[in-house]
């Protein structure tokens, strides 16, 4: 299989999986399928090098995430990350929905890096050695993120206190 | 209960579907990856490019590519006025000189704060324009900064730590003297003609006096310098106030070295080298010793010159019209002696360097600084920087005639030759342009107020630029409704 081949495969394989992680990590669909874009046109460049490498996951990983800070300094930084999302005027009586509605919100009520952490640390399910790889920071601050934005979520919707409590912060000695 | 913000979280996401890409990322991204690669590549070259340019700039700069000195020796026909930030001598040795100069305009003179006030210009052979700085003391060439009769060495007197400085322009290397009495200041007057020995004026031995108007009043003497040894002899005491004097008269030696002119007030006298007087005369105040290069090239003669015109409290116009011709004492006796009759010049004033082919006497002549009158009772010294105006270097042949040897830019108020070439002849030797490079740090005063704009206008073009890109590339998306809500 040719570079282009074996990329094409990886792309149908994990554009779904990629694009819910974009998702929770910008809160915005459109700004989603564009970290999506920007993270594969990015990973195409290199892709030979990331193949020799074995599992492109990793770096896959590592960009989009690191694209996502990037993007976010840099032109997203008066993007309308509301306390209450638009689409909060949508009840329809479910309540999982509504309970999905409250942690879209409260995770947009994060800074990018610590819903980065949570989106790996209990979306990605990585250990908090493997959160670090992929933001290329220390494990202690990946715990001191995870920390931070639990202790935020719940200061911003007490209505999650049952999602991020005691066990939520238990999962970070993972 | 991680377990439960987990299961939010994957719920959440769920309602995200498969993004829709914009465009294809495996074509994108290798497009970008050609563009990147091509871009290295340009860069790259470009860099080579600059690196050898600028290198051989340098090299060019620096003498190392310029033809052999003897190619082009000789006095040349043209000079021009240094860059501002133009090398030292010390930074990058010309080898010996043709020709110092010194001056106004940037070139010429600084500021302390930033630059040097006192600055010479030394053209070295090979056609390189390098510079000797004299921070807190502007400087005239011939006068208080000297160059040797081979071109290879400058003396100075001025500020400095030692009494007097020969600076090699080979190497840039300097070696400092020490006076007869410790805190004195010395001037150099004349090389000897085989470069060993130096006439300096010393001054500051004796505690300073002040006149009536609270200038100050410092004695001086005549000393003899050998350079070989260090060793000092005062030839002449009292020559009078050191600020009073007319230095270019003050002193010349015999073409053999022997025997040395020297001048005390109104009064000539020759002498030996250890300071014996064999004759002594009164010149007058209106005829004064012609130069360091005074005496003939047989020593039979000694010139002087004799001003027709304004002596004393002359404005600028009167020091215009100076006229000053040369006539001949008896190096033996001292009498009035017949000899050629040169043409009269006119000008503030005149200095004699030496003899082309032993028979033109070659020297500058200096014209009135205009505005800048002689004012009774101020200091005066017909070759002094603040005094002088432009300068030419004249042959006064013995038919007669005057020719024009080199004819310097306005902004060049002083002046000095190597006797080796004066004496061969070699005038005329093609005239190079100072060269930027190599330069003293001096030059980023000017280059980093030009380049700023330019930087700060590319890197706004190419910010935006790329924020035009990128925005081009983010809107590609079509607009998408929101996802469906799960069920």
């Amino acid at each position: 299989m040719d570079g282009e081949e074996s990329f094409r495969a990886y792309v149908a394989g994990r554009i779904a999986a990629l694009s819910r992680a974009a998702w929770l990590l910008t809160g915005d669909r459109h700004q989603a399928e564009d970290l999506v874009q920007l993270t594969l046109v990015r990973v195409a460049r290199h892709w030979e090098r990331v193949c020799a490498a074995g599992d492109p996951e990793p770096y896959v990983r590592r960009t989009m995430y690191s694209q996502h800070v990037t993007l976010w300094r840099r032109r997203w930084r008066g993007v309308d990350l509301h306390a209450d999302p638009p689409e909060q005027a949508m009840p329809d009586g479910t309540a999982g929905v509504a309970q999905a509605l409250v942690v879209r919100a409260a995770l947009a009520r994060l800074a990018p890096r610590q819903r980065a952490v949570l989106v790996l640390r209990f979306f990605e399910d990585l250990t908090e050695v493997e959160a670090a790889a992929a933001l290329g920071c220390s494990v202690s601050t990946v715990k001191s993120q995870t920390r931070d934005a639990l202790a935020r979520l719940r200061s911003h919707a007490p209505e999650l206190a049952e999602l991020v409590g005691v066990g939520a912060l238990a999962g970070e000695e993972r | 209960m991680s377990e439960e913000l987990r299961t939010a979280l994957r719920e959440l996401g769920e309602r995200m579907p498969a993004a829709r890409l914009a465009s294809d990322p495996w074509l994108v991204g290798r497009r970008q990856r050609r563009r990147a690669a091509r871009r290295t590549g340009v860069v790259a070259m470009v860099a080579v490019l600059v690196g050898v340019l600028g290198v051989s700039a340098v090299l060019r700069g620096s003498g190392a590519g310029t033809m052999p000195a003897a190619a082009g020796e000789g006095v040349p026909e043209r000079i021009s006025l240094p860059w501002m930030w133009q090398a030292t001598v010390e930074q990058d040795p010309p080898g010996p000189a043709s020709v110092l100069f010194g001056g106004g305009g940037l070139g010429l003179r600084g500021s302390d704060f930033v630059d040097h006030e006192g600055k010479i210009a030394v053209v070295g052979r090979g056609g390189d324009y390098r510079m000797l700085l004299y921070g807190g003391a502007e400087s005239s060439a011939g006068d208080d900064v000297q160059l040797s009769p081979d071109g290879r060495y400058v003396a100075d007197g001025t500020l400095g730590p030692h009494w007097l400085t020969v600076t090699d322009l080979t190497d840039g290397s300097r070696r400092g003297f020490s006076g007869p009495t410790e805190g004195s200041s010395g001037t150099p007057v004349a090389w000897s003609r085989d470069g060993a020995a130096l006439l300096v004026l010393d001054a500051g031995y004796e505690p300073t006096r002040y006149d009536a108007r609270g200038w100050w009043r410092d004695a001086s003497r005549l000393t003899l310098l050998e350079l070989t040894t260090g060793a000092t002899r005062i030839l002449l005491d009292d020559l009078g106030d050191r600020q009073s004097l007319r230095t270019a008269s003050i002193a010349a030696f015999s073409p053999d070295g022997s025997r040395i002119a020297a001048t005390a007030g109104d009064r000539l006298s020759l002498l030996d080298r250890d300071g014996g007087a064999l004759w002594s005369r009164d010149l007058g105040p209106r005829r004064k010793l012609a130069g360091n290069g005074a005496f003939t090239a047989d020593g039979s003669r000694i010139a002087v010159v004799d001003l027709d015109g304004c002596l004393s409290g002359c404005d600028d116009a009167a020091l215009a019209a100076r006229s000053w011709t040369v006539t001949w004492l008896d190096a033996a006796t001292g009498q009035d002696v017949a000899g050629p009759t040169l043409a009269p010049v006119r000008g503030q004033a005149l200095r004699a360097l030496g003899w082309r082919h032993g028979t033109d006497l070659v020297a500058v002549r200096y014209e009135a600084d205009p505005g800048n009158g002689m004012r009774e009772g101020d200091y005066w010294n017909d070759t002094g920087y603040w005094e002088s105006g432009r300068v030419q270097l004249i042959a006064l042949r013995p038919d007669g005639t005057t020719e024009v040897l080199l004819d310097p830019p306005d902004e060049v108020w002083s002046l000095d030759v190597a006797r080796d070439l004066l004496e061969a002849g070699s005038f005329g030797a093609p005239a190079t342009e100072p060269r930027p490079f190599p330069a003293r740090p001096l030059i980023l005063l000017v280059a980093v107020p030009l380049a700023l704009p330019v930087v700060i206008v590319v890197g706004v073009l190419l910010l935006w630029r790329r924020h035009r890109r990128w925005l081009r590339m983010i809107r590609s998306t079509p607009p998408m409704t929101d996802p469906p809500w799960p069920t």
